[in-house]
């Protein structure tokens, strides 16, 4: 899927693109890949409003823009998801760009609602009886909720050497958010986004074309 | 400036030093007035008013001397005085204050309620502290107005030129007028429309000589335009007296109503998107609201909206059945049945002259299906309200409401409950430090919805003088944003109280009895308006409603989320505001770029799930000291991190921690 990337009257360019391979001899409606995102809910400041998925196994923080250390997560062929993503260094972007200082590359963690705590669970990460749906929905078939997949840094020390550090807000992704149950290759708003996962805290991805059948197999 | 801020509010009134809760009670029902919750009803334990004037709520304190003299005497019969040997008295002065001084006994000094007119040279008055006395010709006195006029303002050459909205009346010809005048009321005498004569909140600001007021009984132009009189009061100026005034058994109460929103029923789907927080109008009525939510399914839905300009409409606030139009996007919609106004009312009873509790009710009920369910319904109809017992709160005709309703704090149908602390456990004045009250304006106009939410919040200060590290308790009311679309009621309570997380998700059809008698309803002091630990996060942060007015509707708890990393963890999930080092964005050049984290109120009980929205006036930051400000507009409210802050401020007055 590729965001229109041409900017135009009323139009903005997007340029967010996702590559998802399907995977799902290991688990059904898997798959891997990367992606590249306009992120929404930015900072003021930030000229460089966009980050790469790129799924890792290496621990949060802990990859400099000039090492090679970037891989899929170690136990998990199912990229667009929460598993396997915990303190993980799956976003990668820039800080500062055009700053006079710390204007660097930086990796950055994906996080969600929980409540307030230092050892909480994420809101839609374990399927229950009631998987979360809009409450005041009037519907038979009440809508999930789509929870925003925040794109932070909240890293306090420096773990490699000459790159800058600290938290950071970069923002929401605009095609991929996270849902509560479904499976992989769902599709949502006449086929304008797609599930790419079938496992806890599986994320949707767009903009689907609102034609055709993703296929699973 | 209709948002209202009562800052570094203490009051030492001696009389009331074991019940030091309840100046700031008083002062938070002061500062509503001011933003424009409506005075309803209300009584000090000797009589009941249910005028909806705001000059006769006997919740009033006093401004300014409007007569005196010396050399008065008192008897005394059970905290009732006489007092003779005055001058000037009328039946006016039944409901104003009188300034004892010169008694031999201290606790006959000071400021108390007139309750009856005797003579033009003698009334009685309540003193609750008071004791027999021998008081003979050595009594100095002071007629005190029941309200605050602002110095100076008072004419008598106005003028009512126009009427809009079908609420909104234009005067001119006044003088002094400041934007601070959005706080004030103005009474108006001297009209030649009876109608136009009374007691009127200013909503809007115009020039020096002119504001508008809300009027929906208004007549415009009137006759004796140019020879109106007028005189602008200010609640927030009224100095604070007992409010209780009866045995040790009586109570007092006060009835307030709040911001309404409004359900529009449809059978077909609009014409086009509605955008959630766009301006829409009703063309034939001349109604105008700001659209919050849209639902549909196939042949039945319904539109949430808060008002903003009332219409000539035969349906509540004026709205009807034709067509609405969305003033951005162009979407249209007619509504299929009449428009249903959902009210917001509260009633905070102190239910005896000798406890320290304070009891909160609290309703969102629909003002046709549901009127009679309304606490201003009890206050007005049921024989069991009374001067002592408040609305809801027992007796004949006055039981608790069954739909819509729930109790912050204490216990309804009931005027008992040893769990109902309204601040904290058995606090004297001695542990509470200056109060920071605000108030969100509850006022809607033009392109402006009512907003309504407030807080209170007080320091301990359990060394008498010194801050105990920036706690504070008190609670708060406030509106969402970011809530679901069909939710009419976008409002939750922020109440911490330690009972098990969700304990008291009750179906609002259940027996009163069941879900208002435990426990859990009570506030305890040691959930303050902080977040140290986890496991005050833990508890049932806040109250409201979950699906009101739909079926399967109920009382909620709900808890507070934020946005947490490790997002694949069934446990350890942090929140991103804990941590050493502060959250800020890139640009860190100034202070007030400190991320204030939205607080998400949800549940995510089973079955019970919903996300409310996040609170306007409630935020988490991860840095900062108690009484922080954050751009003139917020407060923080605690030392430990993270850490709520709380608007709006004023922008002006510097949070103290310390009397």
């Amino acid at each position: 899927m590729v965001a229109d990337a041409d900017y135009k009257e009323t139009s903005s360019a997007d340029g967010s693109f996702t590559l998802a391979v399907g995977y799902g001899w290991t688990n059904p409606g898997a798959h891997i890949g990367f992606g590249f995102y306009r992120c929404d809910n930015s900072e003021d400041g930030d000229v460089d409003p966009f980050v790469w998925f790129m799924p890792s196994s290496n621990s949060a923080y802990s990859e400099g823009n000039l090492v090679v250390g970037s891989g899929a997560p170690s136990t998990y062929y199912d990229h667009f998801c929460s598993v396997g993503q915990a303190n993980r260094s799956s976003f990668k972007g820039l800080r500062r760009r055009g700053f006079s200082s710390s204007d660097e590359y930086q990796c950055f963690i994906a996080a969600s609602l929980c409540r307030v705590g230092t050892s909480q669970t994420t809101l839609l990460y374990p399927y229950t009886a009631s998987n979360d749906a809009v409450a005041t929905s009037i519907s038979p078939t009440r809508p999930k909720v789509r929870e925003p997949i925040w794109v932070i840094s909240d890293q306090e020390v420096q773990t490699i050497t000459g790159l800058s550090f600290g938290k950071m807000r970069k923002g929401t992704l605009r095609w991929m958010f996270i849902v509560q149950g479904g499976s992989g290759c769902d599709t949502y708003d006449n086929k304008q986004w797609v599930q790419l996962s079938s496992v806890n805290g599986p994320w949707v991805a767009g903009p689907w074309n609102g034609l055709t059948d993703p296929a699973s197999t | 400036m209709s948002n209202v801020t009562a800052p570094n509010f203490y009051t030492n009134y001696p009389l009331e030093a074991q019940h030091s809760v309840r100046p700031f009670a008083w002062k938070l029902t002061r500062a509503l007035k001011a933003s424009g919750w409506r005075y309803i009803a209300g009584s000090n334990g000797y009589a009941k008013d249910t005028s909806a004037d705001p000059t006769k709520d006997p919740w009033n304190g006093f401004g300014a001397t409007i007569n005196s003299g010396s050399g008065a005497s008192m008897t005394y019969s059970t905290y009732l005085f006489t007092i003779t040997g005055l001058s000037g008295m009328t039946a006016d002065s039944v409901g104003r204050k009188i300034r004892i001084s010169g008694s031999t006994l201290i606790n006959n000094n000071g400021e108390f309620p007139i309750v009856q007119y005797v003579s033009a040279t003698s009334v009685r008055f309540w003193n609750r502290f008071g004791s027999s006395t021998t008081d003979s010709g050595n009594i100095s006195w002071e007629e005190l107005e029941s309200t605050a006029t602002v110095p100076n303002q008072i004419g008598s050459s106005a003028s009512i030129t126009t009427k809009t909205g079908n609420r909104v009346m234009t005067l001119t010809g006044l003088t002094g007028m400041t934007p601070l005048s959005e706080q004030h009321y103005l009474t108006i005498s001297g009209a030649s429309s009876a109608a136009n004569n009374g007691t009127f909140k200013i909503l809007k600001w115009l020039s020096a000589t002119s504001v508008t007021i809300i009027n929906s009984s208004g007549v415009a132009s009137d006759v004796n335009n140019g020879a109106i009189s007028w005189t602008e009061f200010d609640p927030l100026s009224e100095r604070y007296a007992p409010i209780q005034n009866s045995s040790s058994t009586g109570g007092a109460w006060t009835l307030l109503q709040g911001p309404s929103t409004l359900k529009i029923p449809i059978t077909s789907a609009a014409s086009g998107t509605f955008i959630k927080g766009e301006n829409i109008t009703q063309a034939g009525t001349g109604a105008e609201g700001e659209i919050l939510g849209y639902q549909f399914e196939t042949t039945t839905g319904f539109l949430v909206v808060h008002p903003r300009v009332d219409g000539n409409g035969a349906g509540p606030l004026g709205w009807d059945t034709s067509a609405i139009v969305g003033d951005q996007s162009g979407a249209s919609i007619t509504p299929s049945a009449t428009v249903e106004e959902y009210v917001r009312e509260m009633v905070m009873w102190i239910p005896s002259t000798t406890v320290y509790y304070m009891t909160m009710y609290f309703q969102c009920v629909n003002t046709a299906s549901e009127n009679t369910q309304r606490f201003s319904y009890r206050a007005t109809s049921a024989a069991g309200c009374t001067a002592a017992i408040a609305p809801a709160g027992s007796g004949t005709g006055n039981t608790f409401p069954t739909i819509g309703s729930f109790v912050p704090c204490g216990t309804g149908n009931s005027s008992s409950s040893s769990y109902s602390y309204f601040a904290g456990n058995s606090m004297s004045s001695s542990e509470i430090g200056p109060a920071q009250i605000m108030a969100a304006s509850c006022l809607y106009d033009e392109d402006k919805s009512a907003d309504g939410s407030f807080v209170l919040a007080m320091p301990f200060l359990y060394s008498s003088t010194t801050d105990n590290n920036g706690d504070h308790t008190g609670f708060a009311y406030s509106i969402c944003d970011n809530t679901e679309d069909g939710d009419v009621d976008p409002y939750v309570w922020y109440q911490p109280n330690p009972a098990t997380l969700y304990s008291t998700a009750i179906p609002i059809t259940t027996a009163v009895s069941s879900y208002f008698s435990t426990p859990t309803a009570y506030y305890n002091a040691a959930y303050t308006i902080k977040s140290t630990a986890v496991s005050t996060w833990a508890g049932n942060l806040f109250r409201g409603f979950r699906r009101r007015s739909m079926t399967t509707e109920s009382f909620m708890n709900f808890t507070g989320a934020s946005i947490c990393t490790a997002t694949n963890f069934t446990g350890g999930c942090k929140s991103v505001l804990y941590g050493a080092v502060p959250d800020a964005p890139i640009i860190t050049t100034k202070p007030e770029a400190t991320v204030g984290q939205p607080i998400w109120v949800v549940s995510d009980a089973s079955t019970l799930k919903i996300r409310k929205g996040t609170p306007r006036w409630l935020r988490l930051v991860s840095s900062g000291s108690a009484l922080s400000l954050y751009n003139d507009s917020w407060i923080q409210l605690s030392n430990n991190l993270p850490a709520i802050i709380a608007g709006p401020w004023d922008g002006f007055y510097t949070p103290k921690s310390s009397k």
